[in-house]
């Protein structure tokens, strides 16, 4: 039967060209990218969160570095600047928790939350295949998670590389923006892909929320307990933890706080990239069981 | 690998061969050899059946644990470029139902591979099909079931596939409902897709097509025209209700003949039940005329899908 014929009946065909199928993955990113950004609670609110935050270190930065505070102050003065520039990795302590938010509206029930809906049954009865749902999943929340964790900071390295005295200090501290990368980029990593891993775990999300949670929440701070009365390498566990020494091993600067015993650099490396491989492991068996085994639909 | 098919079943839109599905212990399809040429084809069997099982093997959602599936050639669990050609439109109601009708068609359509400046236009002609442009912005999550369904719909044809699965479409929709997507449907079909229904409701397939699959604790009982299908039956009689006045001069007339298997008697008539119809609708109006019978109503039971399907899988499944 001819296009033609079809038309006459009613029926209006699609003539147009189709993309191929290793472009299903950039489809399910910006569905990924399109839900989040649906309503205030999701996404918005913390990004909001995160424009305050850097907001607000930029506030305390410039005005820390103002020559006349700097004149007045001599000495004193320049302890100011110096804790002045402390602030900008140390400001991933407020990241992380806006992160943390963004991790449990957006990304944390993800997989089960496909699961439960059957959504499943949408992505493979078309040309889309595991691996695409899992690299546009994994894109999309990369992108969602790196305007938390990697443009404020960025943002805030470039205030402070606008306030150099001069042409030599702003070379000397153009560094900075490499290092807010690095700190940003690992950030991204663990908000978007571990808790997309917990998502996996369990096909109810409500308990894949709940596990991410008290993993992070939990788990975390009693490694940072058990970490001091054994080794600090234990506190590894503590992801928030892990990225303020990475953060801070970048800057050369050290910090102990009630949840950060001075966890070795390597040790925090090993545990980020160890989680993160777990959770795409995670991912990508769920992933690939749902598909074997038609979920989402009565047999 | 190419799959090495028995002659009879090469080419054709889906070509299953001695497939078999399980999940666990459960049988889901057993050894089932079929091949679909076109046309609208209503898959009919009770609950628990094995309709879905099929069907979602046919969408690639499912691989056989043995056997071969085709869908144009290609096995569509592996291929997913076979899968663009097909139109899926699941049993169950759930979705994105945070989405609009729009918007889930408009991904739905791009997930099957519709360029996103299309995909809009694509998707809005196809809720147009289905008679849904008026509720097109409001949210799935508020719709009745008849408009899941049209939406479902939607979603299975916005990207024009040559191939459309529907899996039970008209469970739990309105009556009225029910005749616009039955003749949306029959639409599809004459549109020259091939299009997969299925129902475990018999005048719901009756409406749609006369051509069958019947499926039944995994296999298939009987496939083609209903009513080649029930001369295959030979085994059951053909049954006959004369709606009369006079039942008991018929039933005499008849009850010496050796392809007389029943007679058994009605309100209004009689029923009987013959292993040759032909002679015996020739003694049926040989009798109404040397008696003078007064017909009100003769009907075959056995050409209402229903009385097929009682046979299949009631009766015959059993034997």
């Amino acid at each position: 039967m001819s296009t033609g014929q079809i038309h006459d009946l009613g029926y209006k065909r699609y003539v147009g060209s189709r993309r191929s199928v290793g472009t299903r993955w950039r489809v399910i990113m910006r569905h990924q990218i399109a839900t989040a950004w649906r309503g205030w609670w999701r996404f918005k609110m913390w990004l909001v969160a995160a424009l305050i935050t850097t907001a607000s270190i930029g506030a305390v930065l410039y005005f820390m570095h103002d020559r006349v505070l700097k004149v007045l102050g001599g000495v004193g003065g320049q302890a100011v600047v110096k804790f002045a520039d402390g602030l900008v990795p140390f400001s991933t302590v407020f990241y992380c928790k806006v992160g943390f938010a963004v991790s449990l509206t957006v990304s944390a029930t993800l997989v089960a939350s496909d699961l439960q809906s059957g959504a499943f049954t949408f992505y493979f009865a078309r040309s889309a295949r595991p691996v695409d749902y899992i690299l546009g999943k994994l894109a999309g929340l990369a992108v969602l998670m790196a305007v938390i964790m990697a443009v404020g900071p960025l943002l805030l390295a470039g205030v402070r590389l606008g306030l150099a005295d001069d042409l030599d200090q702003l070379i000397t501290l153009l560094p900075m923006l490499g290092k807010e990368l690095a700190v940003g980029v690992v950030g991204t990593l663990i908000y978007a892909v571990v808790p997309l891993g917990f998502s996996a775990l369990t096909d109810n999300k409500r308990h894949a929320l709940a596990l991410w949670a008290a993993y992070y929440i939990v788990v975390g701070s009693m490694a940072g307990g058990v970490a001091y009365a054994t080794t600090p390498a234990v506190a590894a566990i503590d992801l928030p933890a892990c990225l303020h020494t990475i953060s801070l091993h970048l800057y050369d600067q050290r910090f102990g706080g009630a949840r950060s015993p001075d966890i070795p650099t390597a040790a925090a490396l090993i545990s980020v990239f160890g989680h993160v491989a777990a959770a795409i492991a995670v991912v990508f068996w769920r992933v690939r069981r749902a598909q074997q085994t038609g979920v989402g639909g009565a047999s | 690998m190419t799959p090495q098919l028995t002659p009879a079943l090469a080419g054709g839109v889906v070509v299953a061969d001695r497939c078999s599905k399980w999940y666990g212990h459960v049988l889901g399809v057993s050894d089932v050899s079929w091949k679909l040429s076109g046309g609208i084809v209503g898959l009919l069997g009770p609950n628990g059946a094995g309709k879905s099982t099929l069907i979602k093997m046919m969408a690639g959602l499912l691989r056989p644990s043995r056997g071969t599936l085709s869908v144009y050639g290609a096995s569509p669990f592996v291929d997913p470029a076979v899968r663009r050609r097909i139109g899926y439109a699941p049993e169950h109601d759930q979705t994105w139902d945070e989405l609009s009708a729009l918007e889930l068609v408009t991904a739905m359509t791009r997930l099957a591979g519709v360029p996103a400046d299309k995909a809009d236009r694509a998707a809005r002609d196809a809720i147009e099909q289905v008679g849904m442009t008026a509720a097109m912005y409001r949210g799935v999550r508020g719709f009745s079931k008849g408009m899941r369904q049209r939406t479902k719909l939607a979603t299975a044809i916005a990207h024009d596939p040559d191939f459309l699965l529907l899996d039970e479409p008209l469970t739990g929709v309105d009556p009225m409902a029910r005749i616009d997507i039955v003749a949306r449907i029959k639409q599809l079909g004459e549109a020259g897709k091939t299009v997969v229904v299925s129902s475990h409701v018999l005048y719901e397939i009756e409406a749609l097509t006369s051509d069958i699959l019947v499926i039944y604790r995994g296999q298939v009982l009987a496939e083609g025209n209903v009513y080649e299908i029930r001369n295959l039956i030979d085994r059951h009689p053909h049954r006959i209700r004369v709606e009369c006045d006079r039942p008991r001069a018929i039933a005499a007339a008849l009850s010496t003949e050796d392809h007389i298997a029943r007679i058994s008697f009605e309100r209004n008539g009689l029923v009987i039940e013959t292993r040759d119809p032909d002679r015996c609708y020739e003694q049926i109006a040989g009798a109404v005329v040397a008696e003078n019978i007064a017909v009100g109503a003769l009907s075959s039971p056995d050409n209402n899908l229903g009385a097929v399907f009682e046979y299949l899988t009631v009766d015959g499944g059993r034997r």
